[in-house]
């Protein structure tokens, strides 16, 4: 288990990451100390394991636009993106990449 | 999976078990008639239900309606209610996505809670009005001047309609099945057509007015207009919100403000005071804005002896 320590002394587990690593434990990071929620493991469901409701989920927009400068129009976002730390950083890699 | 789908007036009946946890002490009926509204519209819609399979497990409720304001159709969308099934709050956020892409609409959320408060405020939209006013019954002197002025004020409904113009007859129409009241203040050639409801909070009856097509009769005449509406709400109280009286002294009235301000979002150069509460939940369901009792005793202690 890879354990990486928050401001306030907890701990998140961002176990298994490799290039995308940084960008999940930053999300983890994010629900641990900005919105106050322990995420287990970067795959925990989120939407279906209750820890992520409309409000959550309209707070962490905001936190994403203030940590990666990504703005996720909420009109055209896919809830299925958000439904783990994982699917989140995945989405987090494909906006900050450029389209060819 | 969890699906999004339209619903329309037809589906309501469907959502009636999810339509008592949010607020049980409406009926069956009651939803219906909200949604079965008698105004044409091109809307062939009413909401968006999150379903679970065939259950159920979210939904959102609009009432659309147009108004003619400054010469110009103006669309307008209610947020009407916003109810999601605990267990299915990570997919709320699907209801409101369609609503935002009514870019031509004026949208509004007149009974926010706090959370819808939160949301809706992230998604861009703003207050509308952040408090109202409670209009105090007339002191003698001022009972004495009402009576004078109350052969000005009519609220025979049949006599109300005739003497409407067109525009306001259409909303007298449009409201005529939410046992909503009427009331007719004359001023000469001018009048100022009212429309309000009897809300009653935690069994206390007040009267509430949602619509006043003329600010300056109202003003002329408030203390005849609060008496009656009192007097056919069963009331002592009359409440209003601020941006409808907006700055005209009315006598023996204080502010308050609401639980949680009252949001909108204009794909129009609409302001606030343009926007009033007719063709809303607050018509159609009756709904409650009182905050608490604690605030209206503190408000009627500062105004009658001066303490906060």
């Amino acid at each position: 288990m890879n354990l990486v320590s928050t401001r306030d002394g907890c701990s998140v587990d961002v176990d298994g990451m490799s290039d995308s690593g940084d960008i999940r434990g930053q999300i983890l990071r994010i629900f641990l100390e900005n919105l106050n929620i322990e995420v287990a493991s970067a795959d925990t469901d989120l939407i279906d394991g209750g820890l992520l409701d409309s409000l959550t989920l309209v707070n962490l927009l905001a936190h994403l636009e203030k940590e990666f400068g990504l703005v996720v129009p909420i009109e055209d976002l896919e809830v299925d993106n958000f439904r783990s730390a994982r699917r989140i950083a995945e989405l987090v890699m494909k906006m900050r990449t450029p389209e060819s | 999976m969890v699906e999004l789908r339209k619903i329309d007036r037809s589906m309501i009946s469907d959502l009636h078990r999810l339509l008592r946890e949010l607020n049980p002490r409406l009926t069956e009926d009651d939803w219906e008639r909200a949604f079965n509204y008698t105004w044409g519209t091109e809307e062939d819609y009413c909401g968006y239900g999150l379903f679970a399979g065939s259950e159920p497990v979210g939904f959102l409720g609009l009432i659309f309606s147009r108004r003619l304001i400054d010469n110009k159709i103006e669309a307008f969308c209610n947020i009407t209610c916003w109810i999601v099934k605990k267990e299915y709050r990570g997919y709320g956020l699907r209801l409101i996505q369609p609503v935002l892409k009514l870019k031509d609409y004026t949208i509004t959320d007149l009974t926010p809670s706090s959370a819808v408060f939160q949301i809706l405020e992230r998604l861009g939209f703003r207050e509308l009005d952040t408090g109202f006013r409670i209009l105090l019954p007339s002191t003698h002197r001022g009972a004495r001047r009402a009576a004078e002025d109350s052969d000005n004020v009519v609220q025979d409904e049949a006599l109300i309609e005739r003497e409407l113009n067109d525009s306001d007859r259409k909303l007298f129409k449009d409201h005529k099945s939410y046992k909503c009241g009427h009331l007719l203040a004359r001023d000469g050639q001018s009048y100022c057509y009212l429309v309000y409801t009897r809300v009653e909070w935690r069994r206390f009856p007040y009267g509430y007015i949602h619509y006043i097509s003329n600010l300056d009769v109202f003003a002329k005449y408030s203390r005849v207009i609060r008496a009656a509406i009192a007097g056919s709400c069963k009331s002592w109280l009359v409440v209003v919100d601020s941006r409808l009286t907006q700055s005209v002294k009315l006598p023996l009235s204080f502010d308050l403000p609401f639980r949680y301000p009252k949001l909108y979002r204009s794909g129009s150069t609409l302001r606030p005071a343009q926007i009033d509460n007719l063709y809303t939940e607050l018509v159609v369901l009756h709904m409650d804005i009182i905050p608490d009792l604690s605030k209206i005793k503190r408000a009627l202690l500062a105004v009658f002896i001066g303490k906060r």
